[in-house]
């Protein structure tokens, strides 16, 4: 069964009864977790590239804000990538520690993720 | 489910009129939109003569010609399809929204009139290689698949809408939830919804590419 994270994504109050809205990432196969910038966070796949083997998949978060991203958060993530995969049956939900509540720390409206291809970490 | 409206090819309806106009002024209805039940230009009914309330609204586009819609030049085409007709059922449109003929027009739904004659009611989606959601407009989204890694050339869904959702947040974060549903529910088949603000909307394409 795939391992699901809920993140929160585009506006405070998109969905009915004006509560925030979350997307859902696939972790599964996710080796590593690392910090891109201040306001991404880069995803390392074990699933290779099916046109250069030498490549993997790479999924890149990219949040709103221009400085919401820290290190502790994506030791976070790393942690409940483990938990996930551990929970079958349930999705656990991301929070990037600095949240206030606004929608500076949610994945963008447009481009919530990025997906790329990679050499190993 | 799909949405299985209104077929959206240009002049797709213009068979079906049955009520042509004579009179009025000739052009196309409405120059810039299209024609509405919001609006009053449009009356839906069943094959009864009942009024009848769609799940999705339609849009129209009438092109008037000197003999009417019927004759050389003339159209009817949908542009939003709509979802909720059924063979039999009439839409008139109001002749103040068509350069006010003698009369209303009358379009009355055949089986080839629906995108039911094409499309299937569902479409079956397999979730479990789906890596995420990705936001495109109120009507489009795509659901990219693992094998997406040779740098986002990979294989993915496309599935377009005829109805625009309240917002793209809102289209992508209900989908995703639908998707996330779909992964836990292991020994059954749930059903995608989609919007949830003014209405809900139905996929009216779902293709890999």
């Amino acid at each position: 069964m795939a391992s699901l994270i809920n993140i929160p994504y585009g506006g405070v109050a998109v969905m009915p009864g004006a509560n925030p809205a979350v997307l859902a990432v696939n972790v599964e196969g996710v080796y590593s977790v690392a910090i891109d910038g201040t306001d991404k966070i880069e995803l390392y796949y074990d699933q290779y590239n099916v046109q250069n083997a030498a490549e993997y998949l790479k999924v890149v978060l990219n949040f709103k804000g221009g400085s919401s991203v820290t290190a502790a958060d994506v030791t976070a993530f790393a942690d409940m990538v483990v938990e996930a995969t551990q929970a079958e049956n349930s999705i656990p939900s991301f929070e990037l520690a600095g949240d206030d509540g606004t929608d500076d720390y949610h994945l963008t409206s447009t481009t919530p993720l990025t997906l790329s291809a990679a050499a190993p970490v | 489910m799909l949405q299985t409206g209104l077929d959206l090819t240009s002049g797709g309806l213009k068979s079906s009129v049955t009520t042509d106009v004579s009179g009025g002024s000739t052009g196309t209805f409405p120059p810039v939109g299209g024609l509405t039940v919001a609006n009053g230009d449009l009356t839906i009914a069943d094959s009864n003569g009942d009024a009848k309330n769609l799940e999705q609204p339609c849009t129209l586009t009438i092109v008037v010609a000197g003999g009417g819609i019927n004759a050389a030049g003339g159209t009817a085409s949908a542009t939003i399809a709509g979802m909720g007709f059924a063979v039999g059922d009439t839409i008139t449109i109001a002749k103040a929204s068509i350069g006010n003929p003698s009369a209303d027009a009358v379009i009355t739904i055949t089986a080839a009139d629906l995108q039911s004659a094409s499309v299937p009611e569902y479409r079956y989606i397999p979730v479990e290689d789906i890596l995420y959601v990705v936001p495109l407009t109120t009507t489009t989204i795509r659901l990219w698949m693992k094998d997406g890694a040779n740098a986002g050339t990979g294989s993915a869904y496309l599935v377009t809408f005829s109805n625009a959702a309240d917002s793209v947040d809102a289209l992508a974060a209900f989908a995703s939830d639908s998707v996330a549903q779909a992964i836990q529910a292991e020994n059954s088949i749930p059903t995608a919804r989609f919007g949830g603000g003014t209405y809900p909307v139905k996929p009216i394409t779902v293709v890999m590419d």
